[in-house]
């Protein structure tokens, strides 16, 4: 299916434009949902994954509007041409989520599992770094360590690349 | 962005995490939100960091559940609730197994005494170090000596002379000359007591830090150089991109604080002030350099072999002397370098061609189940024939067999040597005595996961005159067992890495050896201890290229 596929980059574009995971799920669902009934609107063998942001975009502003009242929403003007350089990107970007599978295998086995079990847990990392005993504050460092070092790793492997 | 930092590469790092891990402040929001709306660079950056985070949270979530399938239905229907409810709990037991293990590691004093995993279980350990050991120039070691590859924990080196390169897993490379006191923190942060090093920071790697008793190096993604003496008073060098410093953690008063730019020096004593000095690059060993001088020297010691090696073939107390020497790959013949040579050199089956402890030198590698070299061993009848010495080099790579076959004579006839490695890797000299009874000499476990992988120096001596049998790692002799009783000790058809003709009865018929193998020797007297030492000592591969893989602790007990 064309939209699963598409799924994880269109994902990363609405992460990109919003403060929290939670936020993230929300609007994907509702992108998922006016994508499909959309569906019919789009023309064959034009960019699937520009047409999707543009959905999302359009999303997101929506879901932006009802919160413009709450904290860390980016400004409407800043928020546009993140969208905008984002939704010209999505190429390289693309590039780059592919170049992470092999960082990750370069990854020290504990960076990995730290990884996985950040992020599959979401939003409480606090609670549990906490109720571990440990200050969440070592951990996010920790975390911001390997994320840049991937970061790094991605940029040398698509040099290799050639890209 | 490549190679010129943007200049508020770290504030923006630091903003951008916050942000992705919703723990910034509205303060630092604002911030945020000025630097991207002013500069493209930042956007970018925010744009890959957000990027990696999105794919992070796609590979947590198939990393901790059998998500595909729900991920696809969660598009039209609504998900969360159960499913997700679920896997957070499960998540949270990972997660504290995962910081449970972290933090152990940043607590751990000094791991190189770290427990061996039982020597059964053949999974390597996971790899608690912080950094790599990627070169060894002539280090004279204070502390245990360590290859090159072996993978460093938190604590401390010290050496008293030669170079050494270590790659910190944040990315930062450090040449460091001795004499050198240097303690590993973090994946990002050391203490130099003392020693000269040369460290290349890359842009991930920003932020990496060297305590000096004198000032606090803060890197900002450079190459810089620093020589602290003895006395603590130390030079800073910033060869490109710029450096901060800071007053030591424990001195706050001493009020150095200031970014030092590329092309300056600054030389800060242990008492009184500061000063700048001039800049010298050409001071500080580069890593290119240090690998010029490991060729070097790692040529110097496969010459300093050779001639030990042409001294051997003259010893009169050997039988047999394979050195895998003027090896072509076509060659199937494994040329025998004594005097009588021609009826002595084995004939490899399979096999290949590959190098060994050095570049340039030769060694033979087993792999698949055929491979194998054959030989005569030759024991004459008369003279009875008391005492064997057993010698080689090889680098094990894994011991999957019960038995993994170094030198076994065919069949079990009385009298036969079989020298092999058991499984929990203990070196062991089998004989059988009769056709029912046999004798085993067995070594404690000394090839464990962290030894695998690494050349070692193995030998065994039969000592029929002082009756005993003694196991020798590296030199080192890990244990001597008296002779249960005496045989006379017979010859006949034998093979290298493998087993010709199992006794129809044998339990374990498959021994073959996994690895490489690069000298093979047999004396038909006792070596003692220091003759083995000796033979080892100019025989280590050293700083070899990463022929090692783990070496964290000394093989005793």
């Amino acid at each position: 299916m064309l939209f699963t596929h598409e799924e994880p980059a269109l994902r990363a574009f609405v992460r990109s434009l919003l403060p929290g995971w939670h936020d993230v799920d929300e609007v994907m669902q509702q992108t998922g949902i006016v994508i499909w009934n959309k569906f019919d609107q789009y023309e064959e063998g034009t960019n699937f994954m520009r047409w999707a942001c543009v959905i999302a975009r359009f999303e997101v502003l929506k879901y932006r509007r009802s919160k413009a009242r709450e904290r860390l929403v980016f400004r409407e003007d800043l928020w546009e041409l993140l969208a905008e350089e984002a939704t010209d990107s999505a190429e390289v970007l693309q590039k780059e989520r592919e170049a992470l599978d092999e960082c990750m295998q370069k990854l020290p086995d504990t960076d990995r599992a730290l990884v996985g079990a950040a992020y599959a847990h979401g939003t409480s990392i606090k609670e549990v770094a906490e109720s571990a005993g440990h200050s969440a504050t070592a951990f996010y460092k920790k975390l911001h360590r390997i994320r840049l070092g991937l970061l790094g790793c991605i940029q040398r492997q698509l040099v290799k690349e050639g890209t | 962005m490549k190679n010129e930092p943007f200049e508020h590469q770290e504030q923006l790092a630091r903003l951008v995490a916050a942000h992705c891990d919703e723990t910034i402040t509205d303060e630092e929001f604002a911030q945020l939100e000025q630097l991207l709306q002013a500069h493209p660079e930042a956007r970018a950056f925010y744009r890959r960091y957000l990027n990696l985070d999105a794919s992070l949270s796609d590979f947590g979530r198939t990393e901790t559940s059998g998500w595909s399938g729900q991920e696809q239905a969660k598009m039209v229907t609504p998900p969360q609730s159960q499913a997700r409810s679920l896997w957070a709990l499960a998540a949270g037991v990972v997660l504290l197994l995962a910081l449970g293990i972290w933090w152990s590691q940043q607590q751990a004093p000094r791991v190189i005494t770290q427990n061996p995993a039982p020597a059964e279980d053949q999974a390597k350990p996971a790899d608690p170090g912080v950094a790599l050991l990627t070169q060894v120039v002539d280090v004279e070691w204070i502390d245990e000596p360590m290859v090159t590859g072996a993978s460093l924990p938190l604590g401390r080196l010290q050496f008293a002379s030669g170079l050494m390169q270590i790659e910190f897993f944040s990315g930062a490379i450090v040449v460091l000359e001795g004499p050198a006191d240097f303690e590993l923190k973090s994946e990002n942060h050391a203490v130099c007591r003392q020693g000269k090093l040369r460290a290349m920071v890359p842009p991930e790697a920003v932020g990496f830090t060297i305590d000096a008793p004198t000032v606090k190096l803060v890197d900002l993604g450079t190459e810089f150089g620093m020589d602290v003496a003895k006395d603590g008073a130390a030079e800073v060098h910033v060869f490109d991109g710029k450096v901060e410093l800071h007053s030591p953690e424990d001195q706050p008063q001493m009020g150095i604080e200031r970014e030092l730019l590329a092309g300056s020096a600054v030389r800060i004593p242990s008492k009184g002030k500061p000063e700048a000095i001039e800049s010298m690059p050409d001071d500080f060993a580069s890593n290119a350099q240090l690998e010029k001088k490991s060729v070097l020297a790692s040529n110097k010691r496969y010459a300093a072999w050779r001639k030990v090696s042409e001294r051997l073939k003259a010893d009169p107390r050997i039988r047999h002397y394979y050195n895998f020497e003027d090896a072509d790959s076509w060659a199937r013949k494994l040329r025998s370098h004594l005097p009588k040579a021609s009826k002595q050199d084995g004939a490899i089956v399979g096999c290949q061609w590959t190098e060994g402890r050095w570049p340039g030198k030769g060694a033979l590698e087993f792999k698949r189940s055929g491979d194998r070299v054959r030989f005569t061993l030759r024991i004459p009848k008369e003279p009875a024939v008391h005492s064997l010495t057993l010698m080689t080099w090889v680098r094990v790579d894994s011991l999957d067999q019960r038995f993994n076959a170094l030198m076994l004579t065919d069949g079990s006839a009385p009298g036969k040597p079989h020298w092999q490695i058991t499984k929990k890797g203990a070196l062991e000299l089998g004989l059988r005595l009769s056709s029912r009874e046999s004798t085993v000499y067995t070594s404690a476990p000394i090839l464990r996961p962290g030894t695998l992988g690494r050349w070692v120096h193995l030998a065994t001596v039969y000592d029929g005159t002082g009756r005993t049998v003694t196991h020798y790692l590296n030199g080192r002799q890990v244990s001597s067992h008296p002779l249960t009783s005496t045989i006379k000790l017979r010859g006949g058809q034998a093979q290298l890495g493998n087993w010709g003709r199992p006794h129809k009865t044998d339990k374990y018929p498959a021994r073959k050896f996994n690895g490489l193998m690069d000298e093979f020797a047999i004396f038909s007297e006792a070596l003692d201890e220091s003759e083995i030492k000796k033979i080892h000592r100019v025989g280590r591969p050293q700083s070899a290229r990463m022929t090692a893989k783990v070496n964290r602790k000394k093989t005793t007990d």
